[in-house]
């Protein structure tokens, strides 16, 4: 009976190798980089399996609304990171009396653990099974034995030990009452308790330490050995070996930092919801809005929500490949950012942020945003183009891949020709995703188009949503450029001022 | 609940002073000229500071002020306690200031070579032995202030606690025991040649730092004492205790305890042995220099406050020498906002005047809220005694609530929460090279105090706003002074706006007071006829 993950189907020992299938650059572009913990991160380029996905969800339900649950997680979480502090020790131990007397310790806060875990069988879900696993662990013959011996040997524990030095002659004897106590004692009772000093940072032992401490106290020491000899076969050994359970500190790091993101999400205001597994090929999102708008202050209320429908077929249409066009700073991005972040948290078991949503499973999540990196062998179109032909490489009706303003490095001509092609192939295969582009000589084709709307009426005025189109022709740049004093007129005038500064 | 800090001043230790209570604090010291009292009564300077530092800040708690009350007529009652106790406490800092430069002094000049744990033991030695020294000088201090406070009687009450303190800090079984200890360093650590360490294995076989419990060494020869020539009494006694003296009982041979269990420690030089013991003494020391920096500083901080006794009791002896009645007001809590005393004289007259005599004294009476008077107006001719009446109240009223008494009959006062004055400013007085007018200047610093006023305050104004038109003074002080009677603060003010008086004709919440136009009562203050 091996330890079970917390968020795997896997037993917990193989679950370290799962692999990153998702690319790091896929995160950076999504702005997620930094939001969470690189370790939490690192989960999120893991995609799980449709069964893992509800067993997450439910496990991220219970921390967002109960904060117990959430104290709980970080307890064991802090209890994790003692053993292996210890642990670490005991693996390291100079000779076999150091090794014997730091068993005990070791295996004393692994039982604290496993009783800890055993709390949780009174959950839902995951929570619960993991706890009813740790129960039976905690009612197993060898576990109650090992424990109450354990309690008997700490009981018989002394820890003082008194040193006599003349010259390099040194003698060890058994401490009896310490002086420091009776000090510390003392300046309380004189009512001088802030006399004190902080008490400084305790020592590794050394193996002549240890050595001493087994001569002083051999009666222990022969217990402890004995305890040594009996148990350290069951525990350090096979499906048992309390180590296996380090990787758990990792798993409920995810949890939490990840459920801490998503209660500052919610705090902000955005909507969190749960999607479900779609059997059929599709992507449905109504109301989804970009998460990473948070980093910005911006309150949830104040995030325009679109919706998305992707499907192998919609009413004899293949609706899997979009391309996404219109105006300037008018949220095309933001918009494929949004589905993107969906479609990862998603895939990691984590709530979205959409007012509802039905998912399908994918194998791998890609992105081509531009590069802002410095391009030393090769120029920027060219990097481009190899970064594109990458995933296009890799591309099939299992993957989810956004492209934004791809090729757009280049001539229109050259720039036109690559889109084209790019455009078509990711239709004909059929991968689910998004081609934001200000090529407007795509549109109008087979591939489906979106835009982004604005109000003509309104003096351009950007509404930030995101509706399906024939085509939008104008990119209106003159707009954002009159805000920033940079077109044509308020260059003229500009201009002219200082012209008239100069004479 | 935490131990109160040792304190003969403070019920509970005052915070930080902000800068603004501060400035307001002397400005009323000021402007009620008590530091011009207190020159006269007390001429030492930095005696005078901690007094006046203290008034800053007047008590609002009626058993703060009991206890000072209290501990006042102690050192009233022997005079000599006082100057001993100063004399004693300033011994405790001029021992830090020794210890301190001792200590500087121990490790700039010593050489230590860390690659040579030798000699990192003998300076881990050097500076216990120089705070096991010091642990004993202050040990006599502190023992001679328990003895002094015994020896006149001060057991209970804030004094009480100091002699408690002292006594816990000198003379307790567990002071003894740490002396005994300091005094063995002192004397057998220099010759020391063996060390008992101990240390701790916490459940993960951690060590804690390892902590000097014993040691052994050589004793050096130490000339015998000459034998004190016993008197003739003593001797006597002696004898008479050995007449006394039963006879020994035969002793019980002891049972010899089993050996306790011991192991060498292997794979340890002689550099190991000097560094563990230089680490252990290093760690005694720092525990016997936390004590003895705490009992240092208990006491130490009681040198400004008990200067303030000093300036309080040459107070209390400059009316006794001049023959002056004085009483410890009855306080009543700030709610029943009340001051009502009897014959009040002003400080200042009577520590400045030839004779005391010629003081004349008035009566107060005041009670704000529940629809009784919220202020009053004090008017009258020039030099009849408008700003003495002002000052005598102010200056009563705060010294009042730092514990000390009053130069009346009888006194009853409500707490006051703050005392804030605004007395009118000579030309050049307010900010000189300000672009604002006077009035503006005036203006300004009213708007100050009515940002800080706060329910139960009590606010002195003397011929505020006459720097302007007069009647547009009076309206607009008319309208400041409703606004502080309605946030429940009392105020006293005296004035040559005549216009006041109209415009509260009909409002009688605030009483208007006359001072005496007849030559026979000059100085004495009355309601206001018709």
């Amino acid at each position: 009976m091996s330890y079970p993950s917390l968020i795997w189907k896997k037993p917990l020992r193989e679950c370290t190798e799962t692999e990153e299938k998702i690319p790091e650059n896929v995160l950076a572009d999504l702005m997620l980089t930094g939001e969470m913990k690189d370790d939490t991160l690192a989960y999120f380029r893991r995609p799980c399996g449709a069964e893992e996905i509800p067993q997450r969800q439910g496990l991220f339900r219970i921390l967002l609304e109960d904060e117990g649950f959430r104290e709980k997680l970080k307890d064991l979480r802090e209890q994790l990171s003692e053993l292996q502090r210890i642990a670490g020790f005991l693996e390291r131990a100079e000779n076999p009396t150091e090794r014997v007397m730091l068993f005990l310790p070791s295996l004393g806060r692994y039982f604290t653990l496993a009783k800890t875990f055993a709390e949780l069988a009174s959950r839902d879900g995951r929570a619960a099974e993991i706890g009813m696993y740790f129960e039976r662990l905690c009612a197993e013959d060898v576990f109650r034995q090992a424990e109450a011996e354990y309690a008997q040997l700490m009981k018989n524990r002394r820890p003082e030990l008194l040193y006599t030095i003349r010259g390099n002659e040194v003698s060890a004897a058994e401490g009896g009452e310490m002086l420091k106590d009776k000090l510390e004692r003392y300046f309380t009772e004189m009512g001088v308790p802030e006399a004190i000093p902080n008490r400084k940072a305790l020592l590794r032992t050394t193996d002549s330490t240890a050595s001493a401490y087994a001569g002083v106290y051999y009666g222990f020491h022969a217990m402890c050995e004995q305890f040594y000899h009996k148990y350290a076969g069951a525990f350090m050994n096979g499906d048992r070996d309390f180590r296996t359970v380090f990787a758990y500190s990792g798993e409920i790091g995810f949890l939490l930092d990840a459920s801490e993101y998503f209660i500052r999400l919610r705090d902000a205001g955005y909507p969190l919801t749960y999607p479900a597994v779609s059997a059929k090929k599709e992507v449905v999102l109504t109301g989804v809005v970009d998460a990473s708008l948070a980093k910005r202050e911006l309150r949830g209320k104040d995030v325009v929500p679109n919706d998305l429908l992707m499907a192998e077929e919609y009413r004899e249409e293949k609706l899997a490949f979009y391309i996404l066009t219109g105006a300037n700073g008018g949220g095309k991005t933001t918009f494929l950012r949004a589905c993107g972040l969906a479609v990862l948290f998603f895939l990691a078991g984590c709530p979205v942020t959409a007012s509802s949503a039905r998912i399908r499973m994918f194998d791998a999540v890609y992105t081509h945003f531009p590069a802002n990196e410095s391009f030393e062998n090769s120029g920027r179109f060219v990097n481009e183009a190899n970064r594109a032909e990458e995933i296009i490489e890799k591309t099939d009706e299992n993957t989810f891949v956004l492209f934004n303003e791809t090729y757009s490095g280049t001539d229109e001509q050259k720039s036109e020709h690559y889109s084209r092609r790019l455009a078509d192939t990711m239709y004909e295969r059929g991968v689910f995703g998004m081609f934001v582009t200000h090529i407007h000589a795509l549109t109008g084709s087979r591939i489906p188009t979106l835009a982004a709307v604005i109000d003509e009426n309104d003096e351009n005025r950007r509404t930030y949503k995101i509706k399906r189109v024939g085509a939008t022709s104008s990119s209106f740049a003159e707009d954002i450029l009159e805000k920033y004093r940079l077109d044509r007129e308020s260059l003229k005038k500009r201009l002219e001022g200082e012209h008239h500064a100069g004479t | 609940m935490p131990e109160r800090k040792l304190s003969i001043l403070w019920e509970n230790e005052r915070g930080v002073v902000t800068r603004e209570v501060r400035d307001a604090g002397k400005k009323v010291i000021i402007d009620l000229q008590i530091d011009r009292v207190f020159r006269t009564v007390c001429p030492d300077t930095v005696i005078r500071e901690a007094f006046l530092n203290v008034l800053l800040t007047p008590c609002t708690e009626i058993s703060e002020i009991r206890n000072r009350t209290r501990v006042l007529n102690d050192f009233r009652r022997v005079p000599q306690m006082l100057d001993q106790l100063i004399e004693l406490v300033r011994r405790i800092v001029m021992t830090k200031n020794t210890w301190d430069s001792e200590r500087s002094r121990l490790y700039s000049t010593r050489r230590v070579n860390p690659q040579d744990k030798s000699s990192v033991l003998w300076a881990a030695r050097e500076g216990l032995v120089l705070n096991a020294h010091f642990i004993r000088t202050v040990n006599v201090h502190v023992h001679t202030i328990c003895e002094t406070l015994n020896m006149f009687g001060c057991v209970d009450g804030w004094l009480g606690e100091v002699r408690e303190a002292a006594f816990a800090l000198s003379q307790s079984s567990q002071a003894k025991e740490i002396n005994a200890f300091a005094e063995r360093i002192e004397k057998g650590l220099p010759n020391a040649h063996t060390y008992d360490v101990e240390f701790r294995f916490d459940a993960e076989m951690r060590t804690d730092p390892y902590f000097l419990r014993d040691f052994r060494y050589i004793n050096s020869y130490e000339r015998p004492q000459k034998k004190q020539k016993t008197s003739l009494f003593s001797s006597l006694f002696e004898r008479a205790d050995k007449e006394k003296k039963p006879v020994q009982t035969e002793a019980v041979p002891e049972i010899p305890e089993p050996p306790k269990p011991t192991a060498r420690v292997e794979g340890v030089d002689s550099d190991w042995s000097f560094e563990t013991a230089a680490k252990a003494v290093q760690e005694t020391d720092r525990y016997l220099t936390g004590f003895l920096r705490a009992v240092i500083e208990k006491f130490s901080a009681l040198e400004t406050e008990l200067y303030f006794y000093k300036a309080a009791l040459q107070y209390v002896q400059r009316f006794d020498e001049r023959n002056v009645k004085y009483a410890y007001p009855e306080f009543r809590e700030a709610s029943e906002n009340r001051i009502d005393i009897r014959n009040l004289s002003d400080v200042l007259l009577l520590t400045e005047s030839m004779s005391v005599l010629s003081v004349v004294p008035n009566d107060v009476y005041f009670r704000s809220g529940n629809g009784e008077t919220s202020g009053i107006l004090v008017t009258g001719k020039n030099n009849s005694g408008k700003t003495v009446y002002l000052r005598s109240v102010g200056t009563a009223v705060l010294l009042a609530q730092c514990g000390l008494p009053v130069p009346c009959e009888s006194a009853v006062i409500s707490i006051r929460n703050r005392i804030f004055t605004s007395f009118a400013a000579a030309e050049g007085e307010l900010l000189p090279l300000s672009s604002a007018g006077r009035f503006e200047e005036e203006v300004a610093a009213i708007s100050q105090i009515i940002d800080a006023v706060e329910p139960s305050s009590l606010l002195l104004m003397n011929e505020t706003f006459q720097t302007t038109a007069y009647d547009e003074g009076a309206e607009g002080m008319y309208h400041i002074l409703n606004y502080i009677a309605a946030i429940g603060c009392g105020f006293i003010f005296v004035t040559h706006l005549l216009k006041l008086k109209e415009l509260y004709e009909d409002n009688r919440s605030v009483e208007i007071l006359k001072t005496s136009d007849s030559p026979q009562t000059r100085y004495k203050i009355g309601k206001l006829e018709g």
